[in-house]
């Protein structure tokens, strides 16, 4: 890791940052830009609508640094703040975060797992892009982040059945894809 | 395929994705960083800079109410000796002609540069009034009425001093104006007088010179800027709110007439 090559505790770089230290600053953004955007990118439409969410949340880390006590994994602390400002983002550019209420609860597609399991991260981060912001906030948040209903609903500002409804909803969208996309890979593979 | 199952590949596969960002990020969150920063220092420095004009503002102004206080004082004792010396000629209206004759005499000797020896009739003069304050009083004036430079140490004291008699002349018997009158030209010359005239005006103008913030301005403007044209010049409009009248910086100068 970059990080023992530096002798650099993360601890130590926080330390640094809570004192406004530019370097420390930078090897700590550093240390957690990838991952971060890794996970932005879940959360955006494409590359540069992540981007902007990276530099928001990094921003707000090193502004809010001073409140981290310690008490939990620094990464999982930045993550936190990571999705918070991609769903602030969306909630500042798309203004309606939540879609309508869905009116018939069509069957779930059945997906093959070996189909799914053909398909690798980029295929998958495509898909979940595809997904209109407020599904995708909610796939996201439990199937990813392991948000509860109820958390999400406070994070989203919507209820808990809405979060569960939109949730089923974007299984079905995501799932369609897959099929679909399978479909593709078996006429071009006969 | 169970919904948990589902979850989990998306999970398995995403949720350790990474991805290199663009350098541009890192050199936006370092612009927006350094920007706060520099906001902050300068908000720090405009702190510091209306802390030090108040103080300047203070320190100038301060000691300018100081010395005003202290014309002011000087004009108090004096002015409360002054009664008492007149004292006898105020009184004199109400009280009837029996006792003029006394009176006029302590009238004469307090007015009339009067030699020690006139003194102690001064006295017995006050103690019949039961003025017991007065003796002392009179011999300071007394004095200071022989010694010219005095007086004009003392000139606004003076200035009420005439006039009283001046006031009292139509109340008073023909003996009194007399008297009186030989008071007034018994005191200090003309030259005198003109001069106590501003020193009594100036802490006037002061005191009402302060009353918004452009006064505050133009006060410390005038302190720090000994030009006819100052580098920013305040006066009250009509609604008695203070308006930029004047800017004069170097080549650029503007002015208002109204």
């Amino acid at each position: 890791m970059m990080f023992l090559e530096h002798k650099y505790t993360i601890e130590d770089l926080v330390k640094r940052c809570k004192a406004n230290e530019r370097k420390a600053q930078e090897l700590l953004y550093k240390q957690f830009a990838s991952k971060m955007l890794g996970v932005c990118l879940r959360y955006a439409n494409d590359r540069m609508e992540a981007e902007d969410m990276l530099q928001n949340g990094f921003i707000r880390v090193f502004q809010k640094i001073a409140d981290y006590r310690g008490d939990g994994s620094f990464e999982g602390w930045v993550r936190r703040i990571m999705i918070h400002s991609s769903i602030e983002y969306y909630r500042k550019h798309h203004k309606m975060l939540s879609v309508a209420d869905l009116e018939e609860t069509g069957k779930e597609p059945s997906v093959e797992a070996v189909a799914a399991a053909r398909l690798d991260a980029k295929d998958l981060m495509a898909l979940i892009q595809q997904l209109s912001p407020g599904y995708r906030m909610v796939f996201n948040l439990y199937a990813i982040e392991g948000y509860s209903h109820k958390e999400i609903g406070e994070i989203m500002g919507i209820s808990e059945g809405a979060s569960k409804s939109q949730l089923s909803r974007a299984r079905a969208i995501l799932k369609e894809q897959i099929i679909q996309s399978d479909g593709k890979r078996y006429e071009y593979a006969g | 395929m169970q919904d948990k199952e589902f979850d989990d590949l998306f999970n398995s596969k995403l949720g350790n994705f990474e991805v290199q960002p663009s350098a541009q990020v890192w050199q936006n969150i370092d612009a927006e960083l350094r920007g706060k920063k520099k906001k902050s220092a300068f908000t720090m420095l405009s702190i510091a800079a209306s802390v030090l004009i108040l103080l300047t503002a203070g320190i100038l102004f301060i000691p300018k109410k100081g010395v005003v206080k202290h014309n002011k004082q000087d004009t108090n004792t004096v002015a409360k000796v002054n009664p008492s010396v007149v004292k006898p000629e105020n009184t004199r209206p109400v009280k009837s002609s029996e006792t003029q004759q006394a009176q006029l005499a302590a009238v004469e000797t307090s007015v009339k540069p009067a030699t020690k020896a006139n003194q102690p009739k001064i006295k017995t003069n006050a103690v019949e009034q039961k003025e017991q304050a007065n003796p002392s009083i009179v011999k300071t004036e007394i004095v200071k009425h022989d010694n010219q430079p005095l007086i004009a140490s003392t000139e606004t004291s003076k200035q009420i001093e005439v006039a009283k008699p001046i006031e009292l002349t139509d109340a008073t018997s023909e003996e009194n104006k007399e008297t009186i009158d030989n008071s007034a030209i018994s005191l200090p010359a003309q030259p005198v007088l003109a001069s106590a005239q501003p020193a009594k005006t100036k802490p006037v103008v002061k005191k009402r010179g302060i009353r918004n913030f452009g006064d505050i301005v133009n006060l410390v403007v005038a302190k720090v800027d000994k030009r006819q044209d100052k580098l920013i010049e305040f006066k009250d409009n009509d609604d008695d709110e203070s308006i930029i009248s004047a800017v004069h910086l170097g080549a650029l100068k503007i002015k208002r007439d109204n």
